[in-house]
């Protein structure tokens, strides 16, 4: 940048026809996957607490028009409850609620976070019985 | 394209403005079957009826911190109200106290006809705590040293010990938790229950399982017949029960409840005597939408009376589950009753749920052809008050039955919202991000299609805080969820508080009971 300053300075009192210069490469920034504001650790650590566990991902996408889906494909076939919001702060977000932990395949549970581009981003937690 | 979009959206919300179209009474669909939504026709519309009334009452908020802030001020889920709409709220959520302690119970030993009681053995198996005021049931487990470590908020609860061996005793008491308390409880011998089961031909049932529940519904320890029939169970400080003699399947037995049991100053004998009764052959085939075979997809067959079993002390349940076979068909034999029948679909099978229907089996019937629904496409363009695209808006929309499976999807930028769901009455939300301000729409969608743009209005704020507090200190609830319900419980917006537990959300009036409404209860 130094040296750039130097030679435009340096074109313009020097009597030439003209100062040429190159413009900066834009590198085109393509279509990024959503990201995850929560849980904050990936995976997240959760210790269950009686029957019930509650879940929940908040994430935004930087690309303004994507939308975003969120699939739960750990919770087929358990009985749990469903809640799709738009969040504050501009996050959007999903909780679940396992209404019966016992019914849960696997101490880990996942949440894949998708938007209409085909980019995805994983939240994971990590079930520690009490 | 986009711009193409952008003129089609705005100049259908203009169509459809002049029109009505877009009026809150196209969206506001009235439930399947709700024929109280039906008749009344005079009622007002929902700018009518906040005319009328603009003081909102019986708005409740169910606040869900997060599980996974790894905080020692800990909330639990608690729900508020009822506030008006409008107002500010302040959300004080009681930090769950550690409650630990020790239940040990006596072990008795029954030879030839004589109980015994040994010793104090620790009462390994579950602790249920009711707290009384809100109903919210907590359980813990009970360890091998009858060691327990719950975390429950601060008030008054009825304990249950719930041993897992039918020989130790289960109790209940009534305790008042504060902070860091401990208890050491001994349930001592109890009071026995004991009875015989026997057959329709009064033979004795041998394994059998029985239990006793609490009238609050803590289940006890399950003992099982011996193959004379008798069981024997032990329980204290517990003045009424219901005892539950646990059908068999297999033997087309079903659950019988004797309710409302006096526990006796000797105990309590019980026998069950099955009553004869007809076996049924019941048969039905699931078609997909196709019409081809549905195979592999579970069925609950549930009976809502059966011939010869239900009084006033005595009612029975039955039910069994059954997958489809390759033909798409169930056979089955089942006592002669009143049934209902449901299809339970996976909750990634991109097919519908048919809807339940009843069956009356007192005799042979002949066998139903149940249909699955199509997927269908929901489509339409999201705008806001000025008809102007809206993105970012969440639309969700849940099945009345089954599983009650869910399917969601953002606005995209020029405002479309396009979602596969299967073509049977389901309930839908619409939540506009809540910086914009814009009311979150709660409808059902039942027959009638969405308009071509569904229009967002101007909503009534609600905004709130929520911290859990401990003593003196408290902690913002950040990122929990925030669900906003009238006083049936309908979940009419849901929103999240931000990292300082503050919340924003905007919602339009209450209907009148019985009026079209597009928050109603089915």
């Amino acid at each position: 940048m130094r040296s750039f300053a130097k030679w435009y300075g340096l074109c313009t009192l020097l009597p030439l026809s003209g100062c040429f210069y190159f413009l900066p490469v834009e590198v085109p920034v393509g279509n990024q996957p959503p990201q995850i504001a929560v849980p904050e650790s990936n995976p997240a650590t959760l210790t269950i607490r009686g029957d019930t566990v509650t879940l929940t991902v908040m994430a935004r996408d930087p690309d303004p028009e994507d939308t975003i889906e969120f699939l739960w494909s750990d919770l087929d076939g358990v009985p749990h409850e469903q809640h799709d919001y738009a969040a504050q702060d501009g996050l959007m977000a999903s909780s679940v609620t396992v209404t019966d932990v016992r019914a849960l395949r696997s101490s880990q549970v996942r949440c894949v976070v998708l938007d209409n581009e085909g980019h995805t981003t994983m939240a994971r937690w990590n079930l520690v019985a009490q | 394209m986009k711009a193409h979009r952008d003129i089609t959206i705005m100049l259908s919300a203009l169509a459809a403005a002049l029109l009505g179209a877009c009026d809150t009474e196209d969206l506001a669909m009235s439930p399947g079957g709700n024929p109280e939504a039906e008749d009344d026709a005079g009622a007002p519309t929902l700018d009518e009826a906040f005319a009328e009334d603009d003081t909102l009452e019986n708005l409740y908020i169910h606040v869900v911190p997060r599980e996974d802030d790894g905080s020692m001020l800990l909330g639990l889920p608690k729900t508020f109200g009822p506030f008006p709409l409008g107002d500010h709220v302040e959300l004080a959520i009681p930090a769950a106290q550690p409650f630990t302690g020790t239940i040990t119970s006596e072990r008795v030993l029954t030879w030839s006809g004589v109980t015994v009681p040994t010793e104090e053995l620790p009462a390994e198996g579950n602790l249920d705590l009711l707290h009384v005021e809100t109903g919210r049931l907590f359980t813990y487990p009970v360890d091998a040293l009858g060691g327990f470590e719950a975390l429950v908020p601060e008030g008054a609860y009825e304990l249950v010990a719930r041993p897992r061996s039918a020989s130790l005793t289960m109790a209940r008491s009534m305790f008042q938790i504060g902070a860091d308390d401990h208890l050491e409880w001994h349930t001592g011998l109890g009071r026995p229950i004991w009875g015989r089961i026997l057959d329709v031909d009064g033979e004795p049932l041998g394994g059998v399982e029985v239990y006793a529940s609490t009238p609050s519904g803590s289940r006890g320890p399950t003992a099982t017949t011996d193959d004379l029939g008798w069981y024997q169970l032990r329980a204290a400080d517990m003045d009424t029960f219901q005892l539950t003699v646990v059908g068999e399947a297999g033997r087309r037995l079903p659950d019988l409840m004797l309710h409302d049991v006096h526990l006796g100053a000797e105990g309590q004998r019980l026998d069950v005597h099955y009553p004869p009764t007809d076996l049924i052959d019941l048969s039905l085939t699931l078609r997909d939408p196709g019409g081809k075979n549905a195979a592999n997809v579970l069925v609950q067959i549930r009976a809502t009376r059966l011939d010869g079993y239900d009084n006033e002390q005595v009612s029975s349940r039955y039910t069994e589950e059954l997958r489809t076979d390759s033909r798409g068909t169930i056979f089955t034999r089942v006592p002669a009753g009143s049934y209902t029948v449901e299809v339970l679909m996976e909750h990634d099978d991109p097919r519908g749920t048919p809807e339940p229907f009843a069956l009356d089996l007192s005799e042979d019937t002949d066998a139903p052809v149940v249909r699955i629904p199509a997927m269908t496409t929901l489509e339409f363009f999201v705008a806001d008050p000025a008809g102007l695209p809206t993105p970012r808006v969440v639309m969700q929309c849940t099945e009345l039955w089954g599983n009650r499976r869910t399917w969601s999807t953002t606005s995209a930028a020029d405002g479309l919202v396009l979602l596969d769901v299967p073509d049977q009455p389901l309930h839908c939300r619409l939540t506009p991000p809540p910086e914009l301000g814009y009311a979150t729409r709660s409808f059902y969608l039942v027959d009638e299609p969405l308009p071509e743009v569904v229009q967002l209005r101007d909503g009534f704020p609600l905004t709130g805080e929520a911290r859990v507090v401990r003593g003196s200190a408290s902690t913002p609830v950040s990122y929990g969820m925030v669900q906003v319900m009238d006083a049936d419980g309908t979940i009419l917006a849901v929103t999240s508080t931000n990292a300082d537990g503050y919340f924003e959300v905007s919602l339009l009036p209450f209907m009148p009971s019985g009026s079209t409404s597009d928050t109603g209860a089915p």
